[in-house]
C-alpha cells in the first residue's frame, strides 16, 4: 500500500506543474463569477453580458472614464435637432465581425429590435425613451423620443451596442444569445460548456477605444469563489473580474507576491427594501415606526469596517452620491440604537417582534449579518439566498413577493440619481413596492426636465422624503476587488465595465 | 428474475442474550458504538452543557481561528465563521438537526421498505413482480438527483428533505427483507405456523421479522450513514436543511467560500460528518462480523 | 419465458414508471404551471406556460403527450433560454460519461486489485490497511474529500488544475472524488467473494490437484466471485451519477450534474426533467446489461 501511495505520487509529479503560461499564450483568462445564460445584453439585466458586449461590440458614443465625458465612437458627432429628436453622424469605413458595413440601416435594426415592445427585452428598458430611429442618409440617422430625454446621450453609450443589420434579420435573438456579432475590439470565436472564447479584431478601428493588446480573450464561469481564487493563485486564471474578489479574500491575495489586487469605487450601491405598501402580503413595513426600528437595528458602520474590511462606503441616499443629483445633505439619516428600535417596534405593535422573510443574492455575509442585527430586536428573518443569481431573485422581487430585499443596484451605469430611484420609487415598474405621490411626482418632473437645477432640486426632495419615511435602509456603495497575476496591467473601471482591450503584459 | 443477493446470511432464530454478549468479540463495533455514544451525548446535551446560541451573531468577533491558532479566542474553541457565530455551537447544533434527520429518515424508510419487502416476499406472484419493479425503478433513479428534484419542487424545510430522503432510502430495506423472506417462507417453522392457521399478519410480524433484525440492522446501520451524508450534500449544495437552522452540511455550504486562509471552517464540520459516519460504520460492521456465520466460525 | 426476456419486459415497466415519475413530479403535486415556472414566476410566465404546455387537456393525454414526444427526444424547451432541452444537455453528456466512466474503471482497478489482494493475504498488512481505507472511505463526504483535495494538490502542491475542464489533468481530482465512495465497496465485496469462494469445495480440490495458485485465483475464485461484483457495481451506477452531480458542483465541472443543479436553482424544470429521465434511464439499461452478463458468465442465474 505504501508503495502504490508513493507510486501514485510520483505519477502526479511527473504530470508537472499545471501553473498555465498565459503571457506566453498571449491569453487573458478572465474568472466570472456566475453562469450567464445568454450573450445578448438586450435580453437580460444581468451586468455580465453586457460587460462582454462592450468588449465584442461598440456604442455610438462612450463615456471617457477620465474625464467623464462623451467622446465620439460610432457616432462622430450629434445634436439636437429639437427637444425629442437627435442626429446623429456615423463613422464610415466601420465593418462588424461577419464582413457586414456598419451604417445607418445597422442603427436603425439595432433600435427597432432593442425597443420594440414584442420583444421582452429588459436589458433595454433604460433606452425606451426612444420612440423610433430613422435613417436619413447612408451615414445619418435620428432618433425620435416621445419626451424630452436629458439621460438620453448617457444612456447610448451604456446600453446600446450595436448590432449588424442582416445578421439580425437572419439569425434573430437565438443567434445573437449564442452566436453574437459586432464591431468591437473582440470577436467572439465559441461558447463551450462553462467557456468563451474571443480573439482579438485585429482590423479593429479604434474610435475612444484601442485595438486590443492581448489576442486571446476565454473567459471561465466559475461560481464558487473558492476556485476562482484559487485558479488565480495557480496561473489557470489571469484575471478574477472585479466583483468575483470578496473583500474576505482580498487580504489574502495581497500577501501573495504573485498576484495584485485592484478595486474601483463603483456606482453600484446596497440597501435594503421595505414593501411599505404591502405588496407581498407582509403589512409590518406599512408602519413607519417598523421601517425606523429596521434602520437603527442595523449598525452599518461595523458593516462597512467590519463585515466589508473597508472595501465599501456607508451612504445615506436612496442612489450613489457619485451620481449626479444624489445630494447626500438632502437625507435624513437614523442612528444606530437596537435599545430604541426595540421599543419603537413595542410602540408599533410588535413587542415580540415578528417572523419574515429577507431575500438576497449577493454578499451572503451582510445578508446574514442582516438577519443578525434584526433577530437582536426580536425580528426573525428568514434568509431566502440566491447565491448569486440575480435572474432568479429579481424575478421574486418583480413579481411582488419580497417583503425585505437586500439588494444592490449598478444604475445601469449612468451618472444621474434618476437611474438609481427611478426602479423602486417611479411610478409603475416591477421593482415597486414604495408608492408614495410626492417621491413618485418628483421623480416624473425629473425624467422630463431640461435644467440641471431644477433637477437637481426636485431629487433633493425625493431624497428627503424616501429617507424622512425610511422607506429603505441605505447601506453602502460599493468597491468591487479584481485578483489578477502580478504580471498583468489591468484596472477595474467606475462604471463596472471591463475594458479588457487595455490589458497588457508587464 | 434474477434473485442475486449482496450477501444472503443465514439467518436461523438468535437469541438476544447470545447477541450482546458476542458484540465484545468484536472491537469495530464496541469502538463504534462509544463514538456515537459520546457524539449523541455531546450533541443532545448541547444546550446543558454550552451556553452559546449558535445563531448569535458577534461581527466584531468574525472569522476567529480556533482557539489554538495564533489569533484564536478562548471564548470561542473552535473559533467562529463569517458573521461571528460560535463554531463550536454550530457543529454541536448542527449535529442534533443532521442526526434528527439521519435518525428519522431511516426509521421512516426501514418501517416502508420493511412492510414492503414482507408482503413481496411472503404474498409473491404478480404482487411481488410490481414491488420488485418498483424497487427496481426507486434504484435506477440518481438517488442525490432525485432528491435535490423533491426537495424543489416541494419547496425546502426540513420535513420536505426528509420526505425526499425517504423517498430514496427505502429500497435497499425492501430489497433485503424481500429477499430474505422469499428464503425464509418455505422454513418449517413458518410453514408450520401457516397449517395452524395462523393469520398472515401473525406470521409476518411474529414469526418472520425476528429471524430477520439483525440483517435489517445491518441495512439501517449502513442506511443511515448513507442518508446523513445526503442529508449534507444536499445541504452543501444549498437545497437541504434551511440556513435558519444549522447544520453540518450547510456550515460546509457557507465554508466553501472561505476555503482558502480560513480552512478550519471547512475541516471542522467535515470532520464531525465524517466521525459520525465512521462510528455508525463501524456499528455496522461489528454486526456483520457478527452475524456472518463464515466469519464468525473461524 | 426466457431469462433475457422476462428481463427486458421488467425493464421496459421500469422505464414506464420513470417516465410517469418524472412526469408527475412536475404535474401532480400542485398547480403544475406554478411549479413549471418556478416558486417565484411571474403571472406572465405562468400564463405562457399555460398555453405552451396544452394544461387544460386531461392528465392522461398530457402524459401521453408528453411521453411520445420525450421519446423522439422532444422534452422541451428551457424556460431561461428558451432553447430546446435536448440541445442544452446534449453537449453536457461526454463530460459526465467522462467522469463516470473514470471513476468507475479507477473503482474497479482498484478495488478488485486490493480486493483480491486482501483475500488472498487474510489479515496481512495490506488487508488491515484496505479494509481501514475502505472503511474511512465510506464515511467521507464526497465532496468534502473533493474540496481537501483541491486545497492539497492544486493549491498546495499546485500538480493539478483547481477547477473546470480541458486536458486529462482536470479529470484527476474529480475522478478521485467520485472514485472514493465507489472504490471501498467493490473492494470489500470482492475481498468477501473471494472468501466465499475461496473457501468452496472445488477450489479447495483445484489447489489439492495442484493447479497453480495463480490459475486457482483468476480462474476459479475470481470468475466465480465475479457474479456479485457485477450485480453490485450495476446497483451502484445509480448512486455513482448522483454522485457526480456533486462532485461535477465542486469541480465545476461541465458535465449533466453540474447543469441540473444550476437549473434546478433557476427553476428550469424541463432540463431537469430531461437530465433526470436521461440518467435513469441509462442507469436502467446499465443494469440490464449487467444483469445479463451475469447471465453469460453464470448460467445459473436464469433458473434462478
Amino acid at each position: 500500500m505504501k508503495n502504490k501511495l508513493s507510486l501514485m505520487l510520483s505519477l502526479s509529479l511527473a504530470l508537472s506543474a499545471t501553473g498555465q503560461a498565459s503571457k506566453a499564450n498571449d491569453t487573458l483568462d478572465v474568472g466570472y463569477e456566475r453562469v450567464i445564460l445568454t450573450l445578448n445584453p438586450y435580453a437580460t439585466t444581468d451586468r455580465l453580458p453586457l460587460v462582454l458586449a462592450h468588449n465584442w461590440g461598440d456604442t455610438l458614443l462612450v463615456r471617457d472614464p477620465a474625464s467623464g465625458k462623451l467622446v465620439p465612437h460610432l457616432a462622430t458627432s450629434w445634436k439636437k435637432v429639437n427637444a425629442t429628436t437627435l442626429e446623429l453622424k456615423l463613422r464610415q469605413g466601420v465593418k462588424f465581425h461577419n464582413g457586414e458595413n456598419f451604417n445607418a440601416d445597422s442603427v436603425v435594426a439595432t433600435f427597432n429590435y432593442a425597443v420594440d415592445p414584442k420583444n421582452p427585452n429588459p436589458g433595454a428598458d433604460i433606452l425606451r425613451w426612444i420612440d423610433k430611429a430613422e435613417k436619413v442618409n447612408e451615414y445619418t440617422v435620428r432618433l425620435i423620443s416621445k419626451k424630452p430625454a436629458p439621460i438620453a446621450l448617457e444612456t447610448l453609450s451604456t446600453s446600446a451596442i450595436m448590432l449588424p443589420a442582416k445578421y439580425l434579420k437572419e439569425a434573430g435573438a437565438a443567434g445573437l444569445a449564442k452566436n453574437p456579432v459586432g464591431t468591437g475590439p473582440y470577436r467572439f470565436v465559441s461558447w463551450k460548456a462553462n467557456t468563451m472564447t474571443f480573439k482579438a479584431n485585429d482590423s479593429y478601428f479604434g474610435g475612444a477605444k484601442t485595438k486590443p493588446k492581448i489576442s486571446n480573450l476565454v473567459v471561465h464561469m466559475i461560481p464558487e469563489e473558492s476556485s476562482r481564487v484559487a485558479a488565480l493563485t495557480t496561473g489557470e486564471l489571469s484575471l478574477v473580474r472585479p466583483g468575483g474578489i470578496s473583500s474576505d479574500q482580498a487580504p489574502l491575495l495581497a500577501r501573495n507576491s504573485e498576484l495584485k489586487i485592484d478595486s474601483a469605487d463603483i456606482l453600484r450601491f446596497w440597501f435594503l427594501q421595505m414593501d411599505a405598501t404591502g405588496r407581498s402580503g407582509v403589512e409590518y413595513f406599512k408602519n413607519p415606526k417598523v421601517r425606523q426600528a429596521v434602520y437603527m437595528a442595523i449598525n452599518r458602520d461595523e458593516i462597512e469596517k467590519v463585515l466589508l474590511g473597508g472595501y465599501a462606503q456607508t451612504i445615506d441616499t436612496p442612489c450613489n452620491p457619485a451620481q449626479f443629483g444624489c445630494d447626500a445633505k438632502a437625507a435624513k439619516t437614523y442612528k444606530y440604537d437596537p435599545v430604541a428600535a426595540k421599543k419603537l417596534l413595542a410602540e408599533a405593535g410588535y413587542p415580540n417582534g415578528f417572523t419574515v422573510d429577507l431575500y438576497g443574492y449577493r454578499e451572503q455575509s451582510v445578508a446574514q449579518a442582516l438577519t443578525g442585527y434584526l433577530a437582536k430586536i426580536g425580528i426573525k428573518a428568514n434568509l431566502k439566498w440566491y447565491g448569486g443569481q440575480y435572474d432568479v431573485a429579481s424575478q421574486s422581487l418583480a413579481a411582488g413577493k419580497v417583503p425585505l430585499w437586500f439588494g444592490s443596484w449598478g444604475a445601469n451605469s449612468v451618472y444621474d440619481a434618476s437611474t438609481g430611484m427611478d426602479p423602486f420609487f417611479s411610478r409603475g415598474g416591477e421593482f415597486v413596492y414604495i408608492k408614495d405621490p410626492a417621491v413618485q411626482n418628483a421623480l416624473a418632473n425629473a425624467g422630463i426636465t431640461i435644467s440641471s437645477a431644477a433637477r437637481a432640486a426636485l431629487f433633493k426632495s425625493a431624497i428627503a422624503r424616501v429617507t424622512d419615511q425610511a422607506y429603505w435602509v441605505p447601506l453602502f456603495s460599493g468597491k468591487v476587488i479584481a485578483g489578477m497575476r502580478a504580471n498583468l496591467n489591468w484596472s477595474p473601471s467606475n462604471d463596472e465595465i471591463d475594458r479588457y482591450w487595455l490589458a497588457s503584459w508587464k | 428474475m434474477a434473485d442475486v443477493t449482496v450477501s444472503s446470511p443465514e439467518t436461523a432464530p438468535r437469541k438476544p442474550v447470545s447477541f450482546f454478549r458476542q458484540l465484545r468479540r468484536y472491537p469495530s463495533a464496541l469502538v463504534g458504538g462509544v463514538m456515537l455514544v459520546a457524539i449523541l451525548a455531546v450533541t443532545l446535551l448541547a444546550p446543558v452543557l454550552f451556553g452559546q446560541d449558535p445563531m448569535l451573531q458577534d461581527i466584531m468577533a468574525r472569522m476567529r481561528p480556533p482557539s489554538w491558532y495564533a489569533g484564536g479566542d478562548p471564548n470561542h474553541l473552535l473559533g467562529t465563521d463569517q458573521v461571528g457565530r460560535d463554531t463550536l455551537a454550530r457543529v454541536l447544533y448542527g449535529g442534533r438537526t443532521d442526526l434528527f434527520v439521519a435518525g428519522l429518515t431511516v426509521l421512516l424508510s426501514g418501517s416502508f421498505g420493511i412492510t414492503m419487502g414482507l408482503i413481496a416476499g411472503y404474498v409473491g406472484g404478480r404482487v411481488d413482480y410490481w414491488i420488485s419493479t418498483l424497487i427496481y425503478a426507486v434504484w435506477s433513479f440518481p438517488t442525490i438527483l432525485l432528491a435535490l428534484v423533491i426537495v424543489a419542487v416541494l419547496g425546502a424545510g426540513l420535513p420536505n428533505l426528509i420526505l425526499a430522503l425517504v423517498i430514496t432510502s427505502w429500497a435497499p430495506f425492501a430489497r433485503l427483507v424481500r429477499s430474505q423472506t422469499v428464503a425464509l417462507r418455505e422454513r418449517e417453522f413458518v410453514e408450520a405456523a401457516n397449517a395452524l392457521g395462523a393469520p398472515t399478519r401473525r406470521i409476518l410480524f411474529r414469526h418472520l421479522m425476528p429471524n430477520l433484525m439483525s440483517s435489517i440492522l445491518v441495512i439501517a446501520t449502513n442506511e443511515f450513514g448513507h442518508v446523513l451524508l445526503s442529508a449534507a450534500a444536499l445541504s452543501f449544495l444549498g437545497l437541504g436543511v434551511p440556513p435558519e437552522i444549522p447544520s453540518w452540511g450547510g456550515m460546509l455550504n457557507e465554508a466553501r467560500n472561505y476555503l482558502l486562509g480560513m480552512a478550519w471552517m471547512a475541516v471542522i464540520p467535515g470532520v464531525a460528518i465524517f466521525v459520525t459516519v465512521l462510528s455508525v460504520n463501524l456499528i455496522g460492521d461489528g454486526l456483520r462480523d457478527l452475524l456472518d456465520p463464515r466469519i464468525r466460525n473461524n | 419465458m426466457t431469462y433475457v426476456v422476462q428481463r427486458l419486459i421488467q425493464a421496459v415497466l421500469v422505464t414506464f414508471i420513470l417516465s410517469l415519475t418524472t412526469f408527475g413530479l412536475l404535474y401532480g403535486v400542485k398547480d403544475p404551471a406554478r411549479i413549471l415556472a418556478g416558486p417565484d414566476a411571474t403571472a406572465q410566465d405562468i400564463v405562457r406556460l399555460r398555453q405552451t404546455l396544452g394544461l387544460n387537456e386531461p392528465l392522461p393525454v398530457q402524459y401521453g403527450k408528453w411521453l411520445g414526444r420525450a421519446t423522439t427526444g422532444d422534452f422541451g424547451r428551457s424556460l431561461f433560454t428558451d432553447e430546446p432541452v435536448f440541445d442544452v444537455i446534449r453537449p453536457r453528456i461526454r463530460y459526465t460519461l467522462q467522469l463516470t466512466f473514470s471513476a468507475l474503471v479507477l473503482a474497479l482497478t482498484l478495488g478488485l486489485f486490493l480486493g483480491i489482494q486482501a483475500s488472498l493475504r487474510r489479515g496481512s498488512w495490506i488487508d488491515v490497511v484496505a479494509n481501514m481505507l475502505a472503511t474511512a472511505g465510506q464515511a467521507v463526504p464526497n465532496f468534502w474529500l473533493g474540496l481537501m483535495l483541491i486545497i492539497l494538490f492544486a493549491v498546495q502542491l499546485r500538480w493539478l488544475p483547481v477547477a473546470g475542464s480541458g486536458g486529462w489533468k482536470h479529470l484527476v481530482l474529480p475522478t478521485l472524488t467520485l472514485a472514493s465512495g465507489l472504490l471501498p465497496v467493490i473492494m470489500r465485496l470482492t475481498r468477501s467473494s473471494m472468501l466465499d469462494v475461496l473457501s468452496q469445495d472445488y477450489v479447495r480440490t483445484a489447489r489439492a490437484k495442484g493447479v497453480s495458485e495463480r490459475q486457482v485465483t483468476v480462474k476459479h475464485a475470481l470468475r466465480n466471485a465475479l457474479n456479485p461484483i457485477i450485480t453490485v457495481v450495476g446497483l451502484q451506477v445509480g448512486a455513482l451519477l448522483g454522485g457526480a452531480v456533486v462532485t461535477e458542483s465542486v469541480f465545476a465541472w461541465p458535465g449533466l450534474g453540474q447543469l441540473a443543479v444550476q437549473s434546478i436553482t433557476q427553476g428550469d424544470v424541463p432540463i431537469v426533467q430531461g437530465i433526470v429521465l436521461l440518467t435513469a434511464l441509462s442507469v436502467v439499461i446499465f443494469n440490464l446489461m449487467s444483469d445479463l452478463l451475469i447471465g453469460l458468465v453464470d448460467p445459473r442465474v436464469r433458473y434462478g
